[in-house]
């Protein structure tokens, strides 16, 4: 009787610690597993408008020819959209006007990332500003003017069905290359799961606005992991924000 | 009496002999379980070389330098398989899932099928009796394609109750249970009987408390054998996460070897309750079955 009662004591120690361990091991382990907020890419167009800050001064011996160079500086948030489907090399037109009377000028320009903090994106733009076209337009361009800078894609109000923000692109600091991770789903030890995949990206430069990201594979249809809250990798098993 | 002491002590030797035999393999799972994950990958796996190894040679041809005492004892399997991984847990789970329906089951389906072998009036009763305890002397294996067929059939050839069926119908318990009804009292049934009792009745008051012995004799062995349960379960059983905890330690987890340990001695412990609890039953059951009461 005594060995009964020893036994049933300890079978109900191990069920009650078996089903303790397995509750706090599922809830530590679920915990651990990467919090990804995810969406699948979507269409629009590219015209945006952004806060510019710019310097018009003196050339430089390189640019002395032209007489001026302007220095611009465009800020963009980080929930900015890019298109990754599209073809590289990325080119962007933009179009200026300046505040004091009106003058356009469209200029095929390279955006090539200078700095950028948590807030914003900022890029410098520096180009050659050659002072009369000889078009009859003269263009008075003075050292300290502020100007406003309307960036669009080279082709007017050109849609695209691949868009993704730009905090889904991902760089590899060791090699260089940039990539995405998409979510599938797939039956784990305990049930439904969600893994995430890498899927490289070809792209010239940064991803920022404007900048065109090709993809070496077709547009996925699993979804897209848009932002997590810890460092990502392939194979990694992830949770879904909901 | 010389004569008497000496034979004694010779059987006790004998006895003390089998006991260390038998009692190595379980103190060198729990004494390992205890080493890390780094000296357990070193001690027996591929890494182990000639020079550094006991001169005992694996199945797959590599060392092993096997010890009964870490160099460090450390935890660290245990809190892997508990804290750190949930998915080891899930096996031992499936286990529990698998054996707990084929023992209830048997408890409920031997007793009834012996009594009905044992009291009822059909003239052919002990040939089919017969006939249902050639299956037990079968090898399983050479039952395994006649379940399968008839599992498929039913269209349950994935998944748990094609394990649990053929189990909880085995006929070792109805075999075993009968033999202790074989030395029951009749005298009790035919006062019952008088007194108007039903079938029913004088098997669940006056049969079943009196074979108590045999039932956790029966409760005993069919834990132990369904929760061994390999063969079924890996034909049977198609999702690889829903397999028991005897199949998934046997399979490759070299990679993983320092927390092999920890699950193999994790393992034992539901066994080891069981006997606890059924030892005493057990050895009655199976001494006093087949005699008078």
């Amino acid at each position: 009787m005594k060995s009964k009662m020893v036994a049933k004591i300890l079978a109900l120690v191990f069920i009650l610690g078996l089903s303790g361990v397995t509750i706090y091991s599922r809830t530590y382990a679920q915990r651990r597993k990467p919090l990804v907020d995810i969406g699948f890419a979507q269409s629009g167009s590219f015209v945006w408008e952004y806060v510019t800050r710019s310097t018009i001064q003196p050339a430089s011996e390189e640019f002395a020819a032209f007489g001026v160079v302007w220095t611009i500086e465009v800020f963009l948030p980080h929930t900015a959209w890019i298109d990754y489907m599209s073809e590289p090399p990325a080119l962007i037109t933009y179009v200026v006007s300046e505040n004091v009377g009106h003058r356009e000028r469209t200029e095929i320009a390279r955006v090539v990332l200078s700095e950028n903090d948590d807030a914003t994106i900022i890029f410098n733009y520096t180009s050659p500003f050659r002072a009369g076209r000889g078009d009859g337009v003269r263009e008075q361009v003075w050292p300290g003017e502020n100007v406003t800078v309307f960036m669009s894609p080279r082709e007017f109000n050109a849609v695209s069905d691949s868009l993704v923000p730009t905090s889904a692109v991902h760089r590899n600091e060791f090699t260089g290359e940039y990539h995405i991770y998409t979510v599938s789903r797939r039956n784990g030890v305990w049930g439904r799961e969600y893994v995430a995949s890498r899927h490289r990206v070809s792209m010239d430069r940064p991803p920022r606005l404007g900048d065109m990201v090709n993809l070496r594979f077709l547009p996925p249809d699993d979804p897209i992991v848009f932002s997590s809250d810890r460092l990502l990798y392939h194979g990694a098993v992830v949770r879904i924000f909901d | 009496m010389r004569k008497k002491r000496l034979s004694y002590n010779a059987r006790l030797l004998v006895i003390i002999g089998v006991v260390i035999v038998n009692m190595l393999p379980i103190v060198f799972i729990v004494s390992n379980s205890f080493m890390s994950v780094t000296e357990a990958a070193a001690r027996y796996t591929a890494m182990v070389t000639p020079h550094s190894a006991f001169g005992v040679i694996s199945g797959s041809m590599h060392y092993m330098d096997m010890t009964f005492l870490p160099t460090l004892i450390t935890a660290s399997g245990w809190r892997h398989i508990l804290f750190g991984e949930p998915a080891h847990l899930r096996f031992m789970w499936n286990s529990i899932i698998l054996v707990v329906p084929i023992v209830l089951g048997q408890l409920l389906i031997a007793p009834l099928a012996a009594y009905g072998f044992e009291r009822a009036k059909a003239r052919h009763k002990d040939k089919l009796f017969f006939a249902y305890i050639i299956i037990m002397l079968l090898p399983m294996q050479a039952l395994l394609v006649p379940h399968f067929i008839a599992a498929n059939f039913l269209g349950i050839s994935d998944g748990y109750f094609a394990v649990i069926l053929p189990a909880v119908v085995a006929p070792f318990g109805v075999f075993l249970i009968r033999q202790q009804m074989k030395g029951f009292d009749n005298g009790l049934i035919e006062a019952a009987k008088i007194d108007g009792a039903s079938e029913l009745t004088v098997f669940w008051r006056i049969v079943l408390p009196n074979i108590k012995p045999a039932l956790f004799a029966l409760a005993v062995l069919a834990f132990a054998e369904a929760w061994n349960i390999v063969d079924q379960a890996v034909i049977f059983i198609r999702n690889e996460f829903a397999l028991p905890m005897s199949v998934y330690l046997s399979t490759d987890l070299t990679g993983n070897i320092g927390v092999v340990f920890a699950l193999s001695t994790l393992f034992m412990i539901p066994a080891l309750i069981v006997f606890i609890y059924g030892q005493d039953d057990l050895s009655e059951g199976i001494i006093y079955s087949g005699r008078k009461q």
